[in-house]
């Protein structure tokens, strides 16, 4: 069940109202059999993983803390890493399960086996060290457990949600009318980015990205900067979501995006990127490397930054793409670790402008390769942007037509309107998040919200998130 | 006011205002004289030759060629993309707002009976769908679509980047008093290009060995097709127009597929014109693709187009 299909809305408003009314613990078994549901949508086999790997994390964090017990911790550790990776490769094609080493399939042609077990996966590695390290006591209940673990709204693509995180909320009283206003408002939003901004992206982004056609380099970083939005519009909007959707059933989730785009170094843009998925990976790859190999002061952070990217690269999959992504930022990270200026004083406007521009595109460049089909298509572009016929003869036809994808004026028509949302959005994002992040209910401007959405967005063609493929 | 309410008034008025939208939709996109839909009721052709199919008789059949030769007039009511309901349906609309044409030009060959090739263009009948017929043949080819279509406005939603733009030159052509479309006689010249589609080689269209796949619904609307013209009494032929030579050997069942072309025509008792082994189509330098002409390969082929029109058609009903 696609959070941007009708049968989620239906779904969703059943379960909004029934939870409403409803009062602990029937709320909470309410939630649990939802989840059940929302995840049984998609198909059984990822169902059935969710049950086995709840259970089988659940058995082995009972056992985990004890001195002797190492055995025991690291084979559950294991056993959840090695189901990221191979979950990862899962497909379904022409009703066949086929293992792809190309992890991501920006096609819709293959459909995803397995959905939403990386994230869910990485939430019980973090479960397990806690418990090992005893920074939280593990769970007696298997049903608040499996809750925890399969809670839908976070399910597919997170907030990455630790067990500390949630563990109390689930017994929290039912509700208020604010959470239905505040949670309602911050959907609308996510719907606007995903379908009004991310899917009209996509067609332009996939006419450079999925054809190799001889473009200039100047048409291949545009695309790559358009993927870079895309990305950032179709994953903040997912965010945006499920943290309403959560909101809405009085359930607060983590923050994802903190306005990435006007990052003035790639350091702080990890900071506002990803939130929490950067901060599993700070928490218990990057601080404990950091600190086991204090002695060395800036290398360890450098070392941490490799290893924590390395990871980061084999999440997202084991190809030659990811890691050539991953290599990037451990470049670019490196480089401001030791040359980079980071002192706090604030630089003026113009400068802040080009600083953004620039961690703009240095990001566009990395996505070339995130966003590349095959090592082989990815060479194609690079080589295209290298070449010396950067700029092209004629702009129209090499450059506006790729990315309008087609030269009518009514293409023309489209990519105009894009860029002018696209605009407004990023030029007023810190105000339209407090809008939809302000307890108060706005009615005409979420009326708003959602004539545009019908008006401009994408409906019969629109792309699954992207990050479902993770 | 509670919250709740509150969301509710918001969907209410929603509703409301979007069966408003609907409706300025529906009379923009009807006053385009670009659509052919909107134009062949708002300034009728009323022609002696239809021409019809998808983006081959499009671009490669010139009425204004036509017409000189063949001392007849001509109508270019295809449409890029376009499968046989999607023809249909153009016919069934056509017929409605015109006199009966006396021929029927209508261009088939073995992609079109197959559905990897072009497609139902639901977004075309969406300011029709309260026709009766146009609605029952949307449902059969595209239900996905028309699931949603009770919804107000979504009609247009679910493929609003269609119609955002047409809507607009809709509004631009009532109240500049416009009657002619852009290409009046239906007809849109090949853009110039090289050699070569978005895929770059025809190999990649045609994968080695590309297998034609037969689609009974493909079949059932060419059937309607004919039989729709005949009951208006209309002589109705089927044609074919030069493949590229070299795209054949990609093509093992091409003329099993011909001749389950022919086989439709002789059930339905219409010809079937085949230009395929005209010397041209040996010439990689008159096509864009293996299917479409520039405009060179285009004169040479209307030139004998309308010498066979004049001799086998014209001259033998007189």
């Amino acid at each position: 069940m696609a959070f941007c299909s009708p049968q989620f809305l239906i779904f969703f408003i059943l379960v909004c109202g029934l939870n409403f009314v409803l009062k602990n613990p029937v709320r909470k078994y309410l939630l649990l059999f939802a989840s059940l549901v929302f995840i049984g949508w998609f198909n059984l086999y990822t169902l059935g993983a969710v049950v086995f790997f709840s259970g089988f994390t659940f058995i082995i964090a009972a056992r985990v803390t004890g001195d002797k017990n190492a055995f025991i911790f690291y084979f559950g550790l294991l056993v959840n890493c090695l189901a990221i990776v191979l979950f990862n490769y899962l497909l379904a094609s022409d009703g066949l399960v086929i293992f792809s080493l190309n992890a991501v399939d920006f096609s819709v042609n293959a459909l995803l086996l397995l959905v939403g077990l990386s994230f869910y996966n990485l939430q019980h590695v973090a479960y397990l060290v806690d418990v090992r390290r005893k920074r939280i006591p593990p769970e007696k209940n298997f049903l608040d457990f499996l809750l925890i673990s399969a809670y839908f709204p976070k399910f597919i693509s997170g907030p990455l949600t630790l067990y500390q995180q949630l563990r109390p909320q689930i017994n929290w009283p039912a509700p208020q009318q604010i959470n239905l206003g505040q949670g309602f408002n911050r959907m609308v939003l996510g719907f606007f980015k995903k379908m009004v901004l991310a899917d009209r992206l996509a067609p332009s982004v996939a006419s450079v990205f999925d054809y190799n056609d001889e473009l200039p380099g100047i048409t291949v970083m545009s695309a790559a900067i358009l993927f870079t939005i895309q990305l950032y519009f179709d994953f903040s909007g997912y965010s945006d979501i499920a943290i309403g959707a959560s909101k809405m059933l009085g359930i607060d989730l983590p923050e994802n995006f903190d306005f990435p785009l006007r990052a003035r170094s790639v350091t702080e843009f990890w900071r506002k990127w990803h939130r929490s998925l950067i901060h599993f990976f700070t928490t218990y790859i990057f601080y404990p490397v950091s600190f086991r190999y204090r002695r060395y002061k800036k290398h360890a952070a450098a070392i941490a930054v490799i290893l924590t990217f390395f990871v980061s690269a084999l999440w997202h999959g084991i190809g030659f793409t990811f890691m050539m992504w991953a290599l990037c930022h451990m470049v670019y990270l490196l480089f401001e670790l030791y040359v980079g200026n980071t002192s706090g004083a604030s630089p003026g406007r113009l400068k802040r402008l080009v600083s953004a521009a620039l961690i703009l595109i240095l990001v566009s460049f990395s996505n070339i390769f995130f966003r590349s089909t095959s090592s082989a298509a990815c060479m194609h572009l690079l080589s295209r942007l290298f070449n010396f016929d950067f700029f092209p003869e004629n702009w129209a036809v090499e450059v506006l037509a790729p990315i309008a994808v087609g030269g009518h004026q009514a293409d023309l028509f489209n990519l105009v309107a894009t860029f002018f949302f696209l605009c407004l959005t990023v030029l007023f994002e810190r105000k339209i998040f407090e809008y939809a992040s302000t307890s108060r209910f706005r009615p005409v401007i979420t009326f708003l919200f959602i004539l545009l959405i019908f008006v401009f967005g994408v409906f019969g063609n629109s792309q699954r998130f992207i990050y479902m493929q993770f | 006011m509670k919250t709740g309410i509150k969301i509710l008034m918001v969907f209410v008025v929603l509703w409301v205002s979007l069966l408003l939208l609907e409706d300025l939709y529906d009379f923009g996109l009807k006053q385009n004289q670009n659509i052919k839909m909107a134009s062949v009721k708002n300034s009728p052709p009323c022609t002696d030759l239809l021409v019809h199919g998808p983006c081959e008789p499009l671009w490669m059949i010139s009425p204004a060629l036509l017409d000189k030769q063949t001392g007849i007039s001509s109508y270019n009511l295809a449409l890029s993309h376009s499968d046989f309901a999607d023809n249909y349906l153009h016919l069934y609309y056509y017929l409605k707002h015109n006199r009966a044409p006396t021929y029927l030009l209508l261009y088939v060959t073995p992609e079109s009976l197959d559905k990897h090739y072009n497609t139902f263009n639901s977004y075309r009948f969406a300011p029709y769908l309260e026709d009766s017929l146009v609605n029952a043949v949307v449902k059969e080819n595209d239900p996905d679509y028309f699931k949603y279509t009770w919804i107000p406005f979504m009609k247009y939603a679910y493929y609003n980047k269609r119609f955002n733009f047409d809507v607009l030159q809709g509004y631009k052509h009532y109240f500049s008093g416009r009657k002619n479309a852009y290409y009046p006689d239906g007809f849109e010249p090949p853009t110039k290009r090289a050699w070569g589609n978005h895929a770059g080689e025809f190999a990649e269209l045609y994968q080695e060995n590309t297998v034609f796949k037969p689609d009974s619904l493909r079949e059932k609307y060419l059937v309607k097709t004919i039989r729709l013209a005949k009951e208006n009494h209309i002589s109705v032929y089927l044609y074919e127009s030069p493949v590229l030579f070299e795209a054949l050997a990609f093509q093992p069942n091409r003329a099993e597929m011909i001749s389950r072309i022919k086989t439709i025509a002789a059930q339905e008792q219409v010809p079937f014109v085949q230009f395929e082994h005209l010397a041209m189509a040996k010439e990689k330098k008159y096509f864009v693709s293996t299917l479409n002409f520039n405009m060179e390969g285009l004169r040479l082929f209307n030139d004998t187009l309308s010498r066979f029109i004049r001799k086998n058609i014209v001259e033998q009903s007189q």
